[in-house]
């Protein structure tokens, strides 16, 4: 006698093959996600790409970022304001970490009392910039820059050749440490 | 074949026309018998397979039909036989033949194909579809973002990769083309050149054959004053890198040293743009701040 052809049999099939389409739907949306994310946005985060052995593979933005903040810390070292060395003060240390403010802080107080001329007046100029090194969480850029400090007893040019060292806090680029080249 | 003489045809067991054709009786009954799990309605199940067994068979439905009188609702006259079942819902084999039982008919094809016209996929089917499509959909879109992230992970490696390698070239490059002793000056310009692109040799054998000798053949600046310059690097940075040209940030010194006086010390900042050529990079131009 013939077994009846019966609806279990198609309806268990068409589980099966609904299961499984389930499964290949939700790891094609887990792996688009994940690439996508990771390729549109390891700029954005602080997270960097890796190679097949593990390596950190720094973003230009990254770089980028490391050197804009490292500028931007010469720029204002240059820019001394003998009217206004409180706000000097705090516009430098905006870009320090903890330790190194404290240090500038220190050092500048130490300027202060051999008498800052009030019409003291720096500005500079950035002549070049680079990556030295850098890894996910510090950078090492070097930067050449130039600046012209208007004082009572005339005008000084400067020629400087920074090493700016970088570490990155809370995801943001601060300087650490920097020293002249000489 | 038995029917209750007041009860409802096997047409209307399926829910179809008297006349209706092989065709749509084999749909009714696959249609019938989807709604049931094996064992859960024995009863009605065994009902679907006995209105199959006699109307789709030609014989037994033409007497089905003519103890009907397919108009009025006369019971079609039995004969006390029994009906095989067409099959039973469960896998024993539960019905004796009957002396007087015709053979079981033929059980209508697979009811997972469908019928030949008309019957479309049912609900099951087309969303089992709707989600392979988006399956495959979804895994090609993974591909495609996997193939760009490896592309740039490869990318960004090879920038890397350059970008040292030109750094370190030009830190070794700088340190020959930047020094030279006003005794072997030929010598030290030869060396220097290997360094350099056929395009920035020209105007650096240029520059640096004025310190041999000047334009009238008089000895140049730094055969006059007995020059020896030796260039050290300090300090190397990348500006920027591409695949085949790095701007370098060079760090320099040259301490000069004319004839027996006290050397002097030049703190240089130069860029270096560094091109590849073949295996090897080369200094194509030489920016002083």
């Amino acid at each position: 006698m013939e077994e009846a052809p019966t609806g279990t049999s198609r309806r268990s099939s068409t589980l099966t093959a609904g299961v499984v389409a389930a499964l290949l739907l939700a790891l094609g949306v887990a792996l688009s996600i994940m690439w996508g994310v990771r390729d549109a946005g390891d700029d954005l985060t602080s997270k960097a790409l890796t190679t097949n052995n593990g390596d950190p593979l720094i973003s230009d933005t990254q770089r980028h970022e490391a050197v804009a903040v490292a500028e931007q810390f010469c720029l204002r070292m240059d820019g001394v304001d003998g009217s206004d060395p409180d706000g000097y003060v705090k516009k430098v240390s905006e870009l320090l970490t903890t330790k190194q403010k404290t240090k500038f802080t220190q050092e500048f107080a130490d300027f202060q009392k051999l008498g800052v001329d009030k019409k003291l007046k720096g500005t500079g100029t950035i002549l070049a910039s680079g990556v030295s090194d850098i890894d996910p969480d510090s950078a090492t850029v070097l930067v050449a820059h130039d600046s012209s400090v208007v004082a009572e007893t005339g005008t000084t040019q400067r020629h400087y050749r920074w090493s700016v060292s970088l570490r990155k806090v809370d995801g943001h680029w601060l300087v650490d440490d920097f020293t002249q080249v000489s | 074949m038995t029917q209750n003489n007041s009860g409802p045809t096997w047409y209307d067991i399926l829910g179809i026309a008297p006349d209706a054709s092989p065709d749509q009786i084999k749909a009714a009954w696959r249609d019938a018998t989807d709604k049931f799990e094996p064992g859960s309605g024995a009863g009605q199940f065994r009902l679907f397979n006995e209105a199959a067994d006699v109307l789709l068979d030609p014989a037994k439905r033409a007497e089905y039909d003519a103890g009907l009188g397919l108009a009025d609702d006369a019971a079609p006259e039995t004969d006390g036989s029994e009906t095989e079942p067409v099959a039973e819902p469960t896998t024993e084999s539960t019905a004796d033949a009957s002396e007087d039982a015709p053979a079981a008919p033929a059980v209508p094809p697979d009811p997972i194909v469908p019928a030949a016209e008309g019957e479309g996929f049912s609900l099951d089917a087309k969303v089992v579809a709707v989600l392979s499509v988006l399956a495959v959909a979804s895994l090609v879109l993974a591909g495609i973002f996997g193939i760009v992230l490896q592309h740039r992970v490869n990318t960004r490696q090879h920038d890397a990769d350059s970008a040292a390698e030109a750094s370190a070239v030009a830190a070794r490059a700088l340190t020959a083309v930047l020094s030279y002793d006003y005794r072997h000056m030929d010598a030290d310009r030869d060396r220097s050149v290997k360094f350099l692109t056929p395009k920035y040799r020209k105007d650096y054998v240029k520059t640096f054959d004025l310190l041999t000798q000047g334009p009238n053949g008089t000895p140049g600046g730094a055969v006059k004053t007995k020059a020896v310059v030796t260039a050290t690097v300090q300090n190397t940075a990348v500006q920027d890198a591409g695949e085949n040209k790095v701007r370098v940030l060079v760090f320099v010194n040259q301490t000069s040293v004319k004839g027996s006086g006290t050397p002097a010390i030049f703190q240089n900042r130069v860029v270096a743009t560094m091109v590849k050529s073949g295996d090897d990079w080369l200094i194509d131009d030489v920016k002083s701040y």
